[in-house]
């Protein structure tokens, strides 16, 4: 919980499990509230607890848990319980018991001397699957647990004007995508049902995502569920870049910056086109088309082969009259029969028509919306005072996030003058790589690149396997492509930076001698290091 | 069909060209009043026998919308009523002109290509992998749909062997000239058809310059398909001198010639056009400005339209510069001597007189831009190494270089950076690519006997010759299938000679000295491929007919890099005199040019090519210019 935060004490509410106590959070303060009968209940424990902590300032642990982010970051504090914080906890394509057992794994991690499993703050970076699907499928552990509070981007703010708009621009994507999957327009041949493959693949992440089994939840209910928590405990934090540092209740020495989302919403789309779009806040751009096209093509989507009797059409965004128009089953087909028979029908030459040419639209929204979303990750750095060391979390920023931390600045914790977001880079001995180590969601130059310490040790969470499974299939071998995870050269990158210190989270990948040489340590659910 | 003979002499001949009318740049100009007065234009295609489509030798426009779910019927341009009025009247609500437009720009295109280079064109041929086995089928025809996409973008797909072109509504930017929300055809636009033409004549040149193995391979594909359509409008007489009386005879101040895809620019929300070789709407001055040349930019850059750019702008400014010379004469006889003008406009006499100017030096500059690619390496083309083509194919040509085009492209390539590597000095003959040294493991004289004998043996002017007369371009396809395997086996059977073209062009050609990760066949000689084979009968300056061949030879090397192994793909382009039976250059990209090896897997690794988050969810591409044009 945040000590330097202001937080608007709601009254807590109980939650449906009715398994939070009313004195742990009066007025907003809920880490405060801890019970002192607590350190009673056992006294072996916290003596042993002291004993490590004199060791370590804190233990990072990244699950192995498949394609997806969660990690748990806890604090020992004098005399007290850890503070744990849990950055996300979501994956790709695992069954909710999976992800009950690893949350009831964190459940007994996290569960103090009085017994009870209490997390201290859940930071949530992103609205995607991969990041926060087990909040769904795990939703009972969760709701034994108490949250102290929960940190979220100033994105996905309910009220917020800005944050509104990308919602907003974020579902009509969605929609026209998933209009784009429905539509019998858009999928008669091979080739369209791999791309539709490819699409329904990329809207997994997505916030409305409803066709994958978490218990028929989506993706917005589990952030409306965190924002509950966060809200019942009296404390959600929403986020901006230049917050901070905060601190960490009753963790001495270890200061947190928010460098992003990024407030500048040209930084959130990287394609934005011109000033003028920018100004009539378009958000989404399709080719240099802009909104009116994707329109244009959703119209199309939806219409029907003939108009209707007595009534227009319902595609408005015929290019010609209507008396030019022929269709198949139209009356002028026949003037033209023998002709498209010879050319656009001609046997032999399938391979040259364009059936479906013009979804390839819907490829590049669907990758905008992705990468949009990406983009209002919420970055935090956490500072080790007495070191000086950072650790990075970037949940899965893209180049414009990224480029944005240049600008950010901190006001010095003395008062004097200003920390830099860059000065803090360059000390980062912990990187949780960003999207799964994909191209582009490591920026090199003003990213990778600053990062100076020679005991930079990266984590990456990425399961292979999942990983090589998705993409476009290919028609003639029925294997898919696969998403290039890690990207080859950003992986070279990496592993050169942290001197061979890389770690993947995938349980088939070995430990690195340099990486264990680092203090880094496996089991079969999460890897661990101690900073 | 009347079964009456007719006197031939009352049959009317053939006519050269058939007449087509059409917009000069785009529907925009036809809604400006200063403009209006020139936009439109008569095309002048050659004459073919045309079915209705139109489908003629090159190209078959095919009028399907699939995100209408429409058909539209295709255009018949031999009825009399088209005929008789030099085809439709341009209109963007008439799907059958659209048809028209593309077709007249298309031939416009391909015709520009084959003068310059005077030989037939050729569209990339179909490639079908079955297992081991790779065939290649000829195309005939290119496809064209004017209106397949509900998007601002048109590409050209080899994978269909077709041009896609979309129609999007107009962005609801008020300040634009374009009515918001307003259809706007990419069909309609000479430069949209013209640059996407180009990128298919292109690729039907060079196959492999669609493969970035360095960031100037497919920045080259856009800048050469700009070039195409930029200097095409200086073929438009009404326009240039509309252009010319404008900007008072100072092309280098904004105009419409050096602009691209004007209505595209504006209907997608940029206050100016598409491209532009000289200038650009700067938005915060609210103005358009003058684009300063910066040496360092290229190294700046590394989009694919915006490196592109700058070897248009280079290009462009070599044009100016040389247009400059050509013309400062008439400017000191229009000004008594001063070579200043005075206020107010010119006078027609002095327009037309610059307007012949510029459209003879653009002529000029075009030519030499497309004859450049006969001198191109067939792999891994660098802008600088472009510049080297360039001057080589000119030198050829004209020796003399009176007017000093050569000095003016080298100066132009400098400016903005544009060097190749090494090269000793930026002078003309260091430029032009060196022709095959003597071999000192040979005696004096040896070499050169050993490659009139291949040419003997391969009988090379003969087969020439049978090209030359081939009637069709499908016979001329087959016969030089049929002379590149003949090559093939000559070089595989030939020790000796293998030898001799190995250490030319730094492949690996006899048998049994392929060194490792080249593919060797069973009989121990390595797997190579004669890729192109093209002549040409050129006139220079000089009265004498140049009397050329040119042969492509491509390899595949497996190299090991940090622990991986890569496949390059290497090769040359041989340049031979066929009156003088002897090698003129070899461009190589060879087996031994380790660092240019690591730097196609370094670039390939980098990943630079990959748009955002694209390449991690789809893959590499399938359509190329698809995904760049959309960006």
């Amino acid at each position: 919980m945040p000590a330097k935060q202001k937080t608007t004490g709601t009254t807590p509410r109980a939650t449906s499990t009715g398994k939070q106590k009313p004195s742990t959070s009066p007025g907003g303060r809920a880490s405060k509230a801890t019970p002192g009968g607590r350190k009673t209940v056992k006294a072996g424990r916290p003596a042993a607890r002291k004993s490590k902590q004199k060791s370590y300032t804190v233990r990072v642990r990244m699950y192995r848990h498949g394609l997806g982010d969660c990690h748990l970051l806890s604090f020992p504090r004098e005399g007290r319980d850890p503070f744990h914080l849990l950055i996300d906890f979501g994956v790709l394509n695992r069954d909710a018991a999976f992800m009950r057992s690893i949350a009831a794994e964190i459940e007994e991690t996290v569960r103090g001397a009085s017994k009870k499993p209490r997390i201290d703050l859940v930071a949530v970076t992103h609205e995607h699957k991969d990041h926060v699907s087990g909040f769904n499928q795990a939703r009972d552990v969760f709701d034994r647990i108490e949250i102290g509070a929960v940190w979220m981007g100033w994105t996905e703010k309910p009220g917020d004007k800005d944050a509104e708009k990308l919602a907003h621009a974020r579902k009509l994507a969605a929609t026209q995508l998933r209009a784009a999957l429905a539509s019998p327009r858009a999928g008669k041949g091979a080739a369209a049902v791999a791309r539709k493959a490819n699409l329904t693949g990329l809207l997994q992440f997505a916030a409305a995502d409803n066709t994958l089994a978490a218990g028929r939840k989506t993706i917005a209910d589990a952030m409306a569920y965190l924002r509950e928590r966060g809200r019942n405990a009296g404390a959600i934090e929403y986020l901006k870049p230049g917050t901070g540092p905060l601190e960490l209740d009753g963790v001495d020495g270890v200061r947190v910056y928010v460098f992003g989302p990024p407030t500048d919403r040209a930084a959130i789309k990287r394609s934005t086109v011109t000033q003028t779009m920018q100004d009539e806040g378009v958000v989404y751009h399709l080719g240099r088309g802009g909104d009116l096209a994707m329109a244009a093509n959703v119209a199309a989507l939806s219409a029907t082969d003939n108009p209707r009797p007595g009534g227009g059409e319902t595609d408005t965004q015929q290019p010609f009259s209507r008396k030019h128009g022929i269709t198949r089953s139209g009356p002028w087909w026949g003037s033209i029969a023998k002709y498209v028979a010879s050319t656009y029908d001609a046997s032999g030459e399938e391979w040259r028509r364009i059936d479906d040419e013009w979804l390839g639209a819907f490829d590049q929204l669907a990758l905008q919306l992705d990468s949009d979303t990406n983009n209002t990750s919420l970055v935090l750095a956490f500072e080790i005072v007495a070191t000086g060391d950072v650790l990075l979390f970037v949940g899965d920023a893209q180049v414009g996030n990224w480029q944005s931390w240049s600008g950010v600045e901190f006001d010095a914790p003395d008062g004097k003058g200003k920390v830099a977001a860059r000065d803090l880079l360059r000390r980062t001995v912990l990187y949780k790589v960003g999207h799964h180590a994909s191209h582009n969601a490591t920026l090199k130059t003003g990213g990778l690149e600053d990062m100076q310490s020679g005991r930079l040790v990266g984590f990456i969470p990425l399961d292979r396997e999942t990983a090589a499974a998705q993409g476009r299939t290919d028609p003639s071998t029925g294997k898919p492509s696969g998403w290039e995870m890690p990207a080859k050269a950003l992986y070279k990158a990496l592993k050169k930076r942290t001197g061979n210190r890389l770690v993947i989270s995938d349980v088939k990948e070995k430990l690195s001698t340099e990486a264990a040489a680092a203090g880094v340590r496996e089991t079969d659910t999460y890897v661990e290091i101690m900073i | 069909m009347s079964t009456v003979l007719r006197n031939p002499a009352s049959i009317p001949p053939k006519p050269p060209h058939r007449l087509l009318r059409g917009y000069a740049f785009d529907p925009s100009l036809a809604s400006r009043l200063d403009t209006m007065a020139v936009s439109e234009i008569l095309y002048k295609v050659p004459w073919e026998d045309l079915r209705d489509g139109p489908r003629g030798e090159y190209v078959e426009v095919v009028d399907v919308d699939p995100p209408s779910d429409r058909f539209y019927a295709p255009v018949d341009l031999d009825a009399p009523e088209v005929l008789a009025q030099n085809g439709l009247a341009p209109s963007d609500g008439n799907p059958q002109f659209h048809q028209q437009m593309v077709y007249a720009v298309a031939m416009t295109t391909i015709d520009r290509f084959e003068r310059a280079l005077g030989r037939k064109a050729f569209w990339a041929d179909r490639i079908v992998t079955r297992g081991r086995r790779v065939e290649y089928t000829y195309i005939p025809r290119l496809r064209i749909y004017p209106h397949a996409l509900r998007e601002a973008n048109a590409y050209y797909s080899r994978d269909k062997a077709a041009l896609l072109f979309g129609y999007f509504p107009a962005g609801t930017d008020a300040r634009s000239s374009e009515l918001p929300g307003g259809v706007v055809f990419t069909c309609l636009s000479h430069d949209v058809v013209a640059h996407e033409t180009t990128h298919a004549l292109l690729d039907g040149f060079h196959e492999h310059f669609m493969e970035p193995t360095n960031p100037d391979v497919l920045a080259f594909h856009e800048a050469f398909a700009d070039i195409v359509a930029l200097f095409q409008h200086f073929t438009f007489p009404e326009q240039l001198r509309h252009q010319i009386a404008k900007t008072r005879g100072d092309l280098s101040n904004e105009n419409l010639l050096a602009q691209l895809a004007t209505q595209f620019g504006h209907a997608s929300g940029s206050r100016g056009a598409l491209r532009d070789a000289i200038g650009r709407y700067d938005d915060t001055l609210q103005k358009w400005v003058k684009h300063v040349p910066d040496p360092d930019e290229l190294a700046r850059t590394a989009e694919v339209h915006d490196r592109g750019a700058i070897l248009v702008a280079a290009v462009f400014d070599a044009f100016l510069s040389i247009y400059g010379s050509r013309t400062r004469d008439l400017l000191r006889l229009a000004t008594g001597g001063s070579g200043v003008l005075r206020p107010g406009e010119l006078h027609p006499d002095l327009v037309k007189r610059l307007a012949d100017e510029a459209a003879k030096s653009a002529g000029h500059i075009l030519n030499m831009c497309i004859r450049a690619l006969d001198y191109c390496p067939p792999v891994d083309i660098t802008f600088g190494e472009y510049l080297r083509a360039l001057i080589t194919a000119d030198k050829d040509l004209m020796p003399e270089d009176a007017l000093g085009y050569r000095t003016a492209f080298i100066e132009a390539f400098r400016r903005r950076g544009i060097y190749p590597d090494n090269v000793r000095t930026l002078s003309e003959d260091s430029l032009r690519w060196s022709g095959p040294d003597e071999d000192p493991t040979l005696d004096p004289g040896k070499m050169r006997g050993l490659i009139s004998e291949f040419v003997r043996i391969v009988g090379l002017r003969a087969q020439v010759d049978t090209l030359r007369y081939a009637k069709s371009r499908e016979e001329i396809w087959t016969k030089s299938a049929e002379i590149r395997k003949k090559i093939h086996g000559t070089i595989a059977s030939e020790i000796r000679k293998a030898e001799v073209l190995q250490r030319m062009t730094g492949l690996a050609l006899a048998e049994y000295q392929a060194p490792p990760g080249v593919r060797v066949r069973r009989d121990g000689v390595p797997s190579f491929q004669i890729h192109g084979f093209r002549e040409a009968r050129r006139l220079r300056e000089d009265g004498r007919i140049l009397n050329q061949v040119f042969i492509t030879i491509l390899q595949k090397v497996t190299v090991e890099h940090d622990g991986e192994l890569h496949e390059v793909r290497c090769g040359s382009s041989i340049v031979m005199d066929l009156d003088d039976m002897s090698i003129t250059y070899a461009i190589r990209k060879g087996l031994n040019d380790h660092p240019r090896l690591m730097r196609s897997i370094e670039y390939a690794e980098s990943g630079q090519m990959a748009a955002a988050l694209g390449s991690t969810y789809f893959g590499a591409g399938r359509e190329p210019f698809a995904a760049l044009h959309r960006t």
